[in-house]
């Protein structure tokens, strides 16, 4: 947010401003339907995200059905007590 | 027009055949997954054939838009602006479909993973069919004003080449999909997916013969170039046909190498046709031309220097990873 902020006016530091950058041909129709859009995916994904995160960290390491289940079982070797 | 730009001209003809090539069969079995398979384990088997290759493969897409944005920033501009619904929806579409393999196994019902299969399968039809609409918008005439601004209207976009464009992009990117189930599966999915690809061969075909139709009607490709699009119509319809003929005698590979012949040669009709052009307008005169939207020689010179580098090592780690997995996947329980 910094840079981006920071940047106004400019996309090109002395050479070309953000108004001079506006494509003339999308209108503010379809930037607003693709920001809502991005807004509401995202804030989808994030809460996923939320969701499995609390539910691996109920779950654990190494409960069935998560994706590590299974992966360090020592298998003894031949003869050896497990 | 100096050699380099036509280049980078044949250089973005070759990311954008190797996406469909490579990403077609990644969207062909996103949507087996919903067509072809008839449970949770087939749907597993499905996933793993392409976990290892489907990111890499959209990196060429990646690759793609990015190699256009710096060798023809104008093109860029204009295309990417004047399809801007169409673009982000295909976006969306990509995004489904990459946090659906992860969702899906971090589901631990079932319910939640047939969620996430939906957004699998809903995430591999949108990206071809709307690819499809774009890739057959381009080459039709499109209104562009003399600042190279395309104001293409809901008829040019939506019309019945772009339509039908989709939907063999799509069936193509499916039938290319099942050819890789079948090389890459054992058991039940694979005889079904022969089964499915010897009855949609036909579809192809009548498929083929409306699209090279619409083209003649709707582009000036035969009016430009007859003889070298004619040729490559004839090529695809060969291609299919060789396909007819590997699906037959159960040749695995061979399927696979002519349903992806065929999503190339298409592609090349494309660029073939829009040379020495990038972008067609109602009013020849303001069509954007290859050299009109190039960037500067220093530009495509420093791209070449990079790619003659860094292209060979990314090929060969690409390469290595197909091989690490090119043991078939078995029915998973």
């Amino acid at each position: 947010m910094i840079t981006e902020l920071g940047r106004y006016p400019w996309t090109v530091y002395g050479l070309y401003t953000i108004q001079d950058a506006i494509s003339a041909t999308t209108t503010a129709g379809q930037l607003w339907f693709s920001n809502i859009a991005y807004l509401l995916i995202f804030s989808l994904l994030g809460g996923v995200m939320v969701y499995f995160s609390h539910q691996n960290l109920v779950l654990g390491p190494d409960a069935p059905g998560t994706l590590n289940y299974g992966i360090d079982e020592i298998t003894p070797l031949e003869g050896q007590p497990s | 027009m100096s050699p380099l730009q036509l280049l980078w001209f044949l250089l973005l003809a070759v990311l954008f055949i190797g996406f469909f090539v490579l990403e077609g069969f990644d969207f062909g079995v996103g949507m087996a997954t919903r067509l072809l398979a008839k449970n949770e384990g087939e749907r597993k088997q499905l996933v793993a054939t392409i976990g290892p290759h489907w990111d890499g493969n959209e990196v060429w897409l990646i690759t793609a838009g990015g190699a256009m944005f710096a060798s023809y920033p104008l093109w860029y501009a204009s295309l990417f602006s004047g399809f801007y619904i169409l673009f982000f929806l295909v976006l969306v579409g990509l995004i489904l479909r990459g946090v659906s393999f992860e969702f899906a196994a971090h589901a631990q019902s079932q319910r939640g993973r047939d969620i996430w299969r939906w957004a699998l399968f809903v995430g591999s039809v949108i990206p071809p069919f709307l690819l499809g609409m774009i890739f057959t918008a381009i080459i039709q005439p499109l209104t562009i004003d003399g600042k190279m601004d395309i104001y293409a209207s809901l008829g040019e976009q939506v019309n019945l080449l772009t339509i039908v464009g989709g939907v063999a992009v799509t069936l193509m990117c499916f039938m290319h999909g099942l050819n890789f189930i079948r090389l890459k599966t054992t058991g039940a999915l694979r005889l079904r997916a022969w089964a499915y690809n010897r009855i949609l061969i036909w579809v192809l075909y009548a498929g083929a013969v409306v699209f090279a139709l619409l083209v003649y009607v709707s582009t000036d490709f035969f009016v430009k170039r007859p003889l070298s699009s004619g040729i490559i119509i004839g090529l695809i319809v060969l291609a299919i046909v060789c396909e007819h003929f590997a699906i037959l005698k159960d040749r695995e590979g061979l399927s696979l190498i002519t349903s992806g012949s065929a999503l190339a040669l298409v592609v090349i009709l494309i660029f073939n046709g829009l040379f020495p052009r990038v972008l067609i307008a109602k009013e020849a005169v303001n069509s954007l031309l290859i050299t009109q939207a190039s960037a500067s020689n220093l530009t495509l010179t420093i791209m070449t220097g990079v790619t003659v580098v860094l292209l060979p090592i990314a090929l060969a780690y690409f390469i290595w990873a197909y091989v690490v997995f090119h043991k078939r996947v078995p029915e998973l329980s």
